[in-house]
C-alpha cells in the first residue's frame, strides 16, 4: 500500500515536471519591435471616438498643459479599451499626437508595461494569476484546463476571436487563490470591465468561459458558494461582533 | 659621418669670422655645449635633403571613439610624409621617405617646448598647431527634472 | 558639478559607460561607482553632486569590487564578438574590462540575443552587443533633435530601437558611432575594412561645408579609411555631420590623374605636364586680357587662389572669382561676409532670425549650435524662407523679402521679439549672394540689426552663413570679378575645381582649362585637364564661415601625376613667361601675408573690426522673389561628394528637404 502511494506520488510529481514544456514560461507577451501586418500598420487611420474624446480631455485636465506627457498611460489604456484590448501602432501614434511628444516616447511606455497588449487579444482576455500563492493552490491546472478547452496556446487568440489566455502577476487575491481575471473588451471602452473570478476550479473555469461565450455575465468575485468575499467557508469564525474601541490612555490620570 | 664633419667644418668656417676658428679658443665653454639651431642636424647623419624639412608640431586629440584620455597631452612631430604607394609585388605600403613612421611611432614629447626645441636643434622648419582642450561644463542630475517653464498661453 | 567631474579636475579618471560630458546624465551603467566616506553604499559619481567636505575614494576594495561586479554583469549578456566586431581595439568595454574587470567569469547560462535594427546606409547595428547605456538615445533626442531611438521593453530584454522600421535621417546620425562604447553601432561603410591600430591619424580640416570642422583622417598607407571628429570647442565640439564623415570614398573614384588634352575628335588624350602647360601658355597669350576669366572652386585653398589671382592679374585680367560669392561680391568690409558672432558665440544669443538659410543642410554644425542654444536657453527662432524642417521649434515668418521689410518697419509681430532681445542674432544665408537684389536685402537686414541693436561693441549679431569652404578665403584675398557677366564674353576660362559654373554660359569657342581632382561637371566642357590634389593630399589654408583660418594636413599621397594647385599655376606662369615670384609654401604664405595677414594666424578666429556702418547706402530695389534653397541635396554638394557611392546611397534613401 505504501508502495502504491509512493508510485502515485511519483507519477504526480513527474506530471508536474512534464507540464513545464507544455506551458512555456515566456516572460513577455510580444516583441520589442513592430512588424507591419494588414491590420496593424502606421498607415491605418485611428482616432478616439467622440465619447472617448471627452474622456481624453478629462484625463488631460489632471495634468498641467505643458506636461501633457504625464497622461500617456491613462490615454494608452483608454485607446486599448476602445480598440478591443490591444494597441495598434496607429493608436500609439495618435496618442503621441495628442500629448505632443514624439511617437517613440509612447512606444517606450507601451513596451515597458506588460498590460499594454501590442498584439491582438480576444474579446475576453483571460488572465490567470501564476504567482506563488496561486501556484500552490493549483493555478497551473487552471491554466492547463483553459488552454485545453479553448484549444490555443498562451497569448494566442481563439479562431472566433473571443478568448485569449495570458499569465498575470499577483492580483492580490491570495486568500481566494487560484483566480483568473477576465478583461472584457466586448463593448469597447464604455463596457470595459475587469473582473476577478476567484476560488476557481478547472471545472468552474470552463463553465465561466462557456457562460461568457453565450454572452452571459457570470457573477464576479469568489466562485465558491460557501464563502462570502474573502471570508472563511461556512461563515466568519472571528469578527463576530463590534470591534473593541482602540486603547486610549487614561485621560484623567494627570 | 665624415662627410657631415666636413660639412660642419665648412659651415663653421663660414659662420665664424675667418681669424677666429673654434680651435683657437681652447677654453671657451660655448664652443663645447652651445648648439646653434640646425647644427645638431648636421652631425646626426641625416641626409642633407631631409635637414630642411617642413614639420608640424601638434598635440594629438583624443580618439573620438573612446572616452579615455590617457594618451592625451603628448606632443608629436608630424613629418608630412605622404609619399607612399602600394608595392606591386605584395600590396604592402612602400615609401621612399625615411621619416614616414618616425613622427607617429618614435617621437613623443611631454611638452610643446620640448618638441619645439627638438625641431629647432635639427633645423627643421616647424609650425605649431594649437592644442584644443575640452571645456568643463558643470552638470547635475537634477537638470533632467528641472521645471520646463510655464505653460504656453497660446491655446 | 558631479563627483565624476570633480575627480576629472583632480586628475582621476573614473571609468564610465553611460556618462558623456555633452549629454544629459543617465546613471544607468553603474560603472562609475566610487566609495564616498560616510555613505552606506557606493555612489554613482556621474550623478552625485560634489559637496564640500566629501572624501571620495576611487581605488579602495569597495570601489574595485563594485567595478568588477558591474563589469561582470555587463559581460554576461555580451556576445563573444571581439574578433568580428569593428570596435575591437578602440572599445571602451574591452579596455575597461582589462583595467577594472575580474579575470574570470561565472556565467554558465545562455546569453540573450537581440534582433538587429535597420538604421540606414550609414550606421550598422548589431544590437546583441548593446549594453543599454542609452547614449545614442540621449544623443538623438538632445543633440540631433530627431526623436527616433528609444529604449523598448524592460529588464534584460531591453532593446534600443526605433520600434517601427525607420531610418535615422538626421544629418548628425554618424556621431552615434563614436558615442556607442561598444560595437553595437558602427560605421557601415567602414565595416570590416581595417582595425584601428593599422591606421595613421592625420589631423586635418573638413572642406565639404564652410564650417571647417576639425577632423582626423585615418589612413592606411595610400588610402583614406575613415574620418573621425576631433575636438574643437569653438567650431564643432566633438561632432561632425554625416557628409563630412562618410564622403571619403569619393576620394577614390573619378580621380583625375594625368594631364589631358581634348583632341579634335572631342576625346581626351593623356599628355605629359610639359605639353599640357605649353599648350595652355600658348593659348593664354593668344587671347586679349579682358577675355581671360578665372573661377576658383568650392574646395580651393587660399594658397592656390592667391596664385590664381596673381597669375591672371599678371596676364592682365581681373576677372577672378570664387564659386558661390555671386556676381558682385563685396569683399571690402569683412563683417559683411563672415559669421561675426562666431560659432561658439551663438550659444549666448537668445533670439535668432534666419534669413534665406536652412542651416540644417548648409552647415550642420552651426545648426547643432543653434539647437543647443534653443534647448538650453529657450531661444526663439524666426525663419524667413521656404518651408523647411529644422530640428528645433521655430516660427516660419514668411518666404520672401517682403517679410524682412515688415520686420524692419516694425509691422511684424516678430519685430518686438527682436527689439526686446538681449543678444539678437541675425543669420543671412550665402544663397542671398546669388540674387540680383543682394544689396537691397542686406540693407534691410542692416536696418533690422540697427533697430534690434544687434551690432554693439560687445556683441555683433549680424552674421552671414557661407556655403563653401573657399568663399571666406576668396573674399579675404580679394577674388572679386570686374564684371558680373565676364563668362559670356570670355575666350579663356580657367576653372580651378569649379564645377558649379553654368556651362551653358560659356561661349562655343572659349578655351576652358579645368584644374581639379575629380572628373565632375567641369571636365565635360574642358579643353585641357590639369589634375590637382584633393584636400586630404595637400597642405592648404581654409577660412571657415566665422573667419577662423585653419590648415589641412596631407594624409595620403596624390593620385597619379596630380600636383598641388598652386604649384601647377606657378609652373604655368613660368612656362607662360609671367613667372610668379614664389616657389615654396613659405614664400606663397608670405605673399598671402601681404594681402590678408589673418590667413596666416591659424586656429585663431579673427573677428571683423568694422561693421556695416562704413557701407554706402544702397539704392537698389528689393524684388519680391521669395528666397530659394541654396543646397538642394545635403549629401551631394561638391565634386567629392558627388563621386561618392555612400553619399549616393544616402541621398537616395535618406533625402531630406
Amino acid at each position: 500500500m505504501l508502495g502504491r502511494l509512493a508510485a502515485q506520488r511519483f507519477r504526480e510529481i513527474r506530471q508536474v515536471f512534464r507540464q513545464i514544456p507544455q506551458a512555456p514560461r515566456v516572460f513577455s507577451t510580444a516583441l520589442n519591435y513592430h512588424l507591419d501586418t494588414p491590420d496593424n500598420n502606421p498607415d491605418l487611420p485611428w482616432g478616439f471616438t467622440e465619447a472617448n474624446k471627452a474622456k481624453v480631455k478629462e484625463i488631460l485636465s489632471h495634468y498641467p498643459s505643458n506636461y501633457k506627457q504625464s497622461g500617456v498611460i491613462p490615454l494608452l489604456d483608454l485607446a486599448q479599451q476602445q480598440h478591443g484590448g490591444w494597441l495598434t501602432v496607429s493608436a500609439m501614434n495618435e496618442v503621441a499626437r495628442i500629448i505632443e511628444v514624439a511617437p517613440i516616447r509612447v512606444y517606450e511606455v507601451a513596451t515597458f508595461y506588460s498590460m499594454f497588449n501590442r498584439t491582438k487579444v480576444g474579446k475576453y482576455h483571460l488572465l490567470v494569476c501564476g504567482t506563488t500563492p496561486c501556484m500552490l493552490r493549483g493555478s497551473r491546472d487552471i491554466e492547463d484546463a483553459l488552454l485545453k478547452h479553448l484549444g490555443v496556446k498562451r497569448n494566442e487568440v481563439t479562431k472566433d476571436g473571443l478568448f485569449s489566455v495570458g499569465e498575470m502577476e499577483c492580483m492580490g487575491c491570495c486568500v481566494n487563490a487560484p483566480m483568473i481575471t477576465v478583461a472584457d473588451y466586448s463593448n469597447g471602452s464604455e463596457g470595459y470591465a475587469y473582473n476577478y473570478y476567484e476560488d476557481v476550479t478547472p471545472k468552474r473555469v470552463v463553465e465561466i468561459v462557456e457562460a461568457l461565450r453565450r454572452g452571459e455575465k457570470p457573477p464576479r468575485g469568489t466562485q465558491n458558494p460557501k464563502r462570502i468575499n474573502s471570508g472563511p467557508e461556512g461563515g466568519n469564525t472571528t469578527l463576530l461582533g463590534e470591534p473593541k474601541a482602540p486603547p486610549c490612555r487614561d485621560l484623567d490620570a494627570c | 659621418m665624415a662627410s657631415s664633419l666636413l660639412r660642419l667644418a665648412r659651415r663653421s668656417r663660414q659662420a665664424y669670422p675667418s681669424f677666429l676658428t673654434p680651435l683657437s679658443r681652447p677654453f671657451a665653454s660655448d664652443a663645447l655645449v652651445e648648439t646653434k639651431p640646425g647644427e645638431i642636424g648636421m652631425v646626426s647623419g641625416i641626409p642633407e635633403e631631409h635637414l630642411r624639412r617642413r614639420v608640424l608640431i601638434y598635440s594629438p586629440a583624443r580618439t573620438a571613439s573612446q572616452q579615455g584620455s590617457g594618451k592625451v597631452g603628448k606632443w608629436k612631430i608630424n613629418f608630412v610624409s605622404t609619399q607612399k604607394w602600394e608595392n606591386p609585388l605584395m600590396g604592402w605600403t612602400s615609401t621612399g621617405d625615411p621619416y614616414a613612421h618616425v613622427g607617429d611611432s618614435a617621437l613623443c614629447f611631454d611638452s610643446e617646448e620640448a618638441a619645439i626645441e627638438f625641431a629647432q636643434r635639427h633645423g627643421w622648419d616647424y609650425r605649431v598647431k594649437k592644442r584644443h582642450t575640452p571645456l568643463l561644463k558643470p552638470k547635475a542630475y537634477a537638470d533632467n527634472f528641472r521645471w520646463k517653464g510655464p505653460p504656453d498661453t497660446k491655446n | 558639478m558631479t563627483v565624476l567631474q570633480a575627480c576629472e579636475i583632480a586628475g582621476v579618471d573614473i571609468p564610465r559607460f553611460c556618462y558623456h560630458s555633452r549629454l544629459s546624465i543617465a546613471g544607468n551603467c553603474r560603472m562609475c561607482l566610487v566609495e564616498v566616506e560616510k555613505s552606506p553604499k557606493p555612489v554613482a559619481s556621474c550623478a552625485m553632486p560634489a559637496l564640500p567636505g566629501m572624501k571620495i575614494k576611487t581605488d579602495t576594495p569597495l570601489a574595485k569590487k563594485a567595478r568588477e561586479g558591474v563589469m561582470e554583469f555587463l559581460l554576461m549578456n555580451h556576445p563573444l564578438d571581439c574578433p568580428i566586431c569593428d570596435q575591437g581595439g578602440e572599445c571602451d568595454l574591452q579596455d575597461q574590462s582589462m583595467a577594472f574587470g575580474s579575470d574570470r567569469g561565472r556565467f554558465t547560462e545562455t546569453k540573450r540575443s537581440v534582433v538587429d535594427k535597420n538604421l540606414g546606409p550609414l550606421v550598422k547595428t548589431v544590437m546583441t552587443r548593446c549594453i543599454q547605456c542609452t547614449r545614442c538615445v540621449r544623443f538623438a533626442t538632445e543633440i540631433a533633435g530627431v526623436q527616433d531611438l528609444g529604449m523598448l521593453g524592460r529588464g534584460s530584454g531591453e532593446e534600443i530601437g526605433t520600434y517601427v522600421e525607420r531610418l535615422m535621417t538626421s544629418e548628425l546620425s554618424g556621431n552615434v558611432i563614436d558615442i556607442c562604447p561598444v560595437g553595437a553601432l558602427t560605421s557601415k561603410p567602414f565595416a570590416f575594412k581595417a582595425r584601428n591600430w593599422e591606421l595613421k591619424g592625420t589631423e586635418s580640416i573638413d572642406v565639404t561645408d564652410a564650417v571647417g570642422s576639425n577632423i582626423r583622417i585615418d589612413s592606411r598607407g595610400p588610402e583614406v579609411m575613415r574620418i573621425l571628429p576631433r575636438l574643437n570647442e569653438d567650431i564643432n565640439e566633438e561632432w561632425i555631420s554625416d557628409k563630412t564623415r562618410f564622403f571619403y570614398d569619393g576620394l577614390k573614384r573619378q580621380r583625375l590623374n594625368d594631364p589631358m588634352i581634348r583632341g579634335p575628335d572631342g576625346r581626351f588624350k593623356a599628355v605629359s605636364w610639359r605639353d599640357a602647360l605649353a599648350v595652355v601658355a600658348e593659348v593664354i597669350h593668344q587671347v586679349k586680357p579682358s577675355e581671360i576669366v578665372g573661377v576658383a572652386g568650392k574646395l580651393s585653398d587660399a594658397e592656390s587662389m592667391m596664385a590664381l589671382k596673381d597669375f591672371l592679374n599678371k596676364m592682365g585680367s581681373n576677372n577672378v572669382w570664387c564659386e558661390g560669392n555671386g556676381p558682385s561680391p563685396n569683399a571690402d568690409i569683412r563683417s559683411g561676409y563672415i559669421m561675426n558672432t562666431s560659432i561658439s558665440g551663438l550659444e549666448k544669443a537668445d533670439v535668432f532670425l534666419l534669413v534665406g538659410t536652412q542651416p540644417r543642410v548648409e552647415a550642420a554644425m552651426v545648426n547643432a549650435r543653434i539647437r543647443k542654444t534653443v534647448r538650453a536657453a529657450q531661444a526663439k527662432v524666426g525663419y524667413v524662407g521656404p518651408a523647411t524642417d529644422l530640428n528645433y521649434d521655430h516660427e516660419h515668418l514668411g518666404t520672401g523679402p517682403q517679410t524682412l521689410k515688415e520686420i524692419a518697419d516694425g509691422r511684424h509681430p516678430f519685430s518686438s521679439t527682436l527689439i526686446n532681445a538681449k543678444n539678437p542674432c541675425i543669420i543671412v544665408g550665402a544663397g542671398v549672394f546669388e540674387r540680383n537684389d543682394k544689396d537691397a536685402i542686406f540693407s534691410v537686414v542692416e536696418t533690422i540689426a540697427e533697430s534690434a541693436k544687434a551690432v554693439r561693441p560687445d556683441w555683433n549679431g549680424l552674421n552671414v552663413l557661407l556655403l563653401n569652404a573657399a568663399q571666406a578665403a576668396a573674399l579675404d584675398l580679394g577674388l572679386v570679378p570686374e564684371s558680373g557677366n565676364s563668362i559670356e564674353s570670355s575666350k579663356f576660362i580657367y576653372l580651378m575645381g569649379a564645377d558649379d559654373v553654368n556651362l551653358e554660359k560659356i561661349p562655343e569657342d572659349a578655351f576652358v582649362v579645368y584644374q581639379g581632382h575629380h572628373g565632375d561637371r567641369g571636365v565635360y566642357r574642358a579643353n585641357i585637364i590639369l589634375p590637382s590634389s584633393a584636400f586630404s593630399e595637400k597642405e592648404g589654408t581654409y577660412v571657415n564661415t566665422e573667419g577662423c583660418a585653419q590648415t589641412t594636413v596631407p594624409a595620403v599621397p596624390t593620385v597619379g601625376d596630380a600636383r598641388d594647385d598652386w604649384k601647377i599655376i606657378r609652373a604655368l606662369s613660368e612656362v607662360a613667361g609671367a613667372c610668379l615670384p614664389y616657389d615654396s609654401l613659405t614664400a606663397i604664405r608670405s605673399r598671402m601675408r601681404t594681402v590678408a595677414p589673418n590667413l596666416l594666424n591659424t586656429d585663431e578666429r579673427q573677428p571683423a573690426i568694422f561693421s556695416y556702418s562704413l557701407k554706402p547706402e544702397s539704392r537698389q530695389e528689393m524684388s519680391t522673389v521669395p528666397f530659394g534653397t541654396a543646397v538642394e541635396n545635403f549629401y551631394m554638394t561638391d565634386s567629392i561628394t558627388r563621386a561618392s557611392k555612400v553619399m549616393a546611397q544616402c541621398s537616395a534613401s535618406l533625402s531630406k528637404k
